[in-house]
């Protein structure tokens, strides 16, 4: 392969598991190995997956006054967190745009890490630059580490067999800073799946041992190597958001259905558009839809159809593997986002039946323990 | 005794007792991963070659399938419309696509042996 994509120190063993490899925001990522995209996906949905996610961006941001600037940049409110806790979030511009969604990580108040996604590292980068009126330390931290996500309700076991100590799934939403072979470790309870899950963010040098170790360990709980493609189906069955379809710079935060994210009772860029829009409501709302498996899937791009007329576009689609039939993300008007309304959506030229849905179409499972 | 012919665009035609089925090759359906939605022509639809005949969708993608020569479909594969799956398993045999009648069957020179495709594929890859 004729690229200058990066490679991740996981791509050896992607190509020992003979991954179908291809170029995403500028890394060499694996799609999806032999077993395919549907098993991969229902491994996370029955036992475990394990995904090399080192292509998203690590930042950290120190200082005095970290809580100030991460409080500014950011729409939800860090004080509902404490140390050691992390935050789904967004940058919102002024313009009632979205610069990336992203995680934030309080290691205390004046340290926090930031997950970005890879497409965004360069633009979050000159964003988080560009607003440093706090007189913080911003740190671009990348290249240095690689994430490796274990997903499914087998993965508590996992990683204990793989010798991490008082593994416990009862915090989703927090993190531990360890040492594992003298490397930092991030233990974070956090995933993109809708099932329990973890990941692990951490040095370089150490991904490759790790990755194996986990394998190792994984092996009696049917672990299975996931790739992008399971991740895509498997957050969106999960109604999550991904930067670049149902975000972008033209999309708001209130238009994403992502309200509960706003942290009102506090000052942040962006955050003017955003009350107007509370006030006085937007022209459209991120719904979803479902459609019967016979007709292929909807597609981004593909128009939603309201009694006959134009109404709405499909964000993301795709065959869904654990209804066994195809879902989509859509941006509609606010009237027309009511659960078990008909549409009708646009799959290759022709108009067919949907259903209006409201997202997550796969229940959430983090509470769910599987011994 | 079944001779394949196979196109750049992945499809192979294969004459099996006589009969000409049509469907995508082995490697196109590895490339594509798992195949969830086949669209298939009506029976008597005729197609000139080149043109798209159908689609064949996977979890990640969408592709057309190509008419290797001119052609008269004669048989649709109903069994993809419950079990695409079955393209996976088996692409160049249960998994075939339509049987067709070719009005010009000299056109299968112009396609590549089963060692040339193979051949290509590698160079590809």
């Amino acid at each position: 392969m004729e690229t200058t994509a990066k490679k991740t120190p996981l791509y050896d063993t992607h190509l020992e598991l003979d991954a179908k490899m291809v170029e995403f925001a500028g890394y060499i990522m694996p799609a999806w190995y032999p077993t395919g995209i549907v098993k991969e996906h229902l491994a996370v949905r029955n036992s475990a997956g394990i995904f090399d996610l080192t292509h998203m961006g690590e930042f950290f941001v120190k200082g005095q006054r970290a809580f100030d600037f991460v409080q500014h940049i950011t729409c939800n409110d860090v004080r509902k967190v404490g140390n050691g806790g992390v935050q789904y979030t967004l940058f919102p511009t002024p313009e009632g745009g979205v610069v990336d969604d992203l995680l934030v990580y309080q290691i205390n108040p004046e340290h926090y890490m930031m997950v970005v996604n890879a497409v965004n590292i360069e633009k979050d980068w000159e964003w988080v630059s560009k607003h440093n009126d706090f007189g913080v330390e911003l740190k671009n931290s990348s290249d240095k580490y690689s994430l490796i996500a274990v997903q499914g309700p087998k993965c508590e076991n996992v990683l204990s067999d793989a010798g991490f100590n008082g593994v416990a799934y009862d915090h989703p939403f927090t993190f531990r800073r360890m040492k594992r072979d003298g490397k930092r470790v991030y233990l974070c309870v956090t995933g993109y799946t809708g099932e329990r899950g973890f990941e692990l963010i951490v040095q370089n040098s150490i991904a490759p041992a790790l990755w194996r170790d986990l394998m190792k360990a994984g092996e009696k709980h049917e672990i299975t190597p996931a790739g992008l493609g399971a991740r895509d189906t498997l957050r969106l069955e999960a109604g999550m958001c991904l930067y670049g379809h149902e975000l972008d710079d033209t999309t708001s935060v209130v238009e994403a259905n992502l309200s509960w994210t706003i942290g009102w009772d506090k000052e942040f860029l962006g955050k003017d558009v955003l009350l107007r829009q509370r006030e006085n409501g937007t022209e459209r709302l991120l719904f979803g839809l479902t459609a019967e498996k016979k007709y292929g899937s909807p597609r981004p791009g593909a128009k939603v159809f309201v009694e006959g007329a134009e109404a709405g576009v499909v964000t993301s689609g795709s065959y869904s593997p654990s209804l066994d039939r195809n879902i989509a993300f859509c941006y509609l008007p606010p009237e027309a986002c009511e659960e078990g309304r008909e549409l009708s959506v646009e799959v290759r030229k022709k108009q067919v039946p949907a259903t209006a849905t409201k997202p997550p179409f796969v229940k959430h499972r983090l509470f769910e323990h599987q011994h | 005794m079944a001779t394949y012919w196979f196109q750049k665009t992945h499809e192979y035609i294969a004459e099996i007792d006589g009969e000409y089925r049509v469907g995508i090759s082995e490697f196109a359906a590895q490339e594509l991963g798992d195949i969830t939605f086949v669209e298939l022509p009506e029976v008597g639809a005729t197609f000139t070659r080149g043109d798209s005949f159908g689609t064949v969708e996977s979890v990640k993608a969408v592709s057309d399938v190509y008419a290797p020569a001119d052609l008269e479909v004669t048989a649709v594969n109903e069994e993809l419309a419950d079990e695409p799956e079955k393209v996976n398993a088996d692409p160049q045999g249960d998994g075939w696509f339509i049987k067709a009648k070719l009005s010009d069957a000299s056109q299968l020179d112009d396609l590549m042996s089963k060692a040339d495709y193979d051949a290509m594929n590698k160079e590809a890859g």
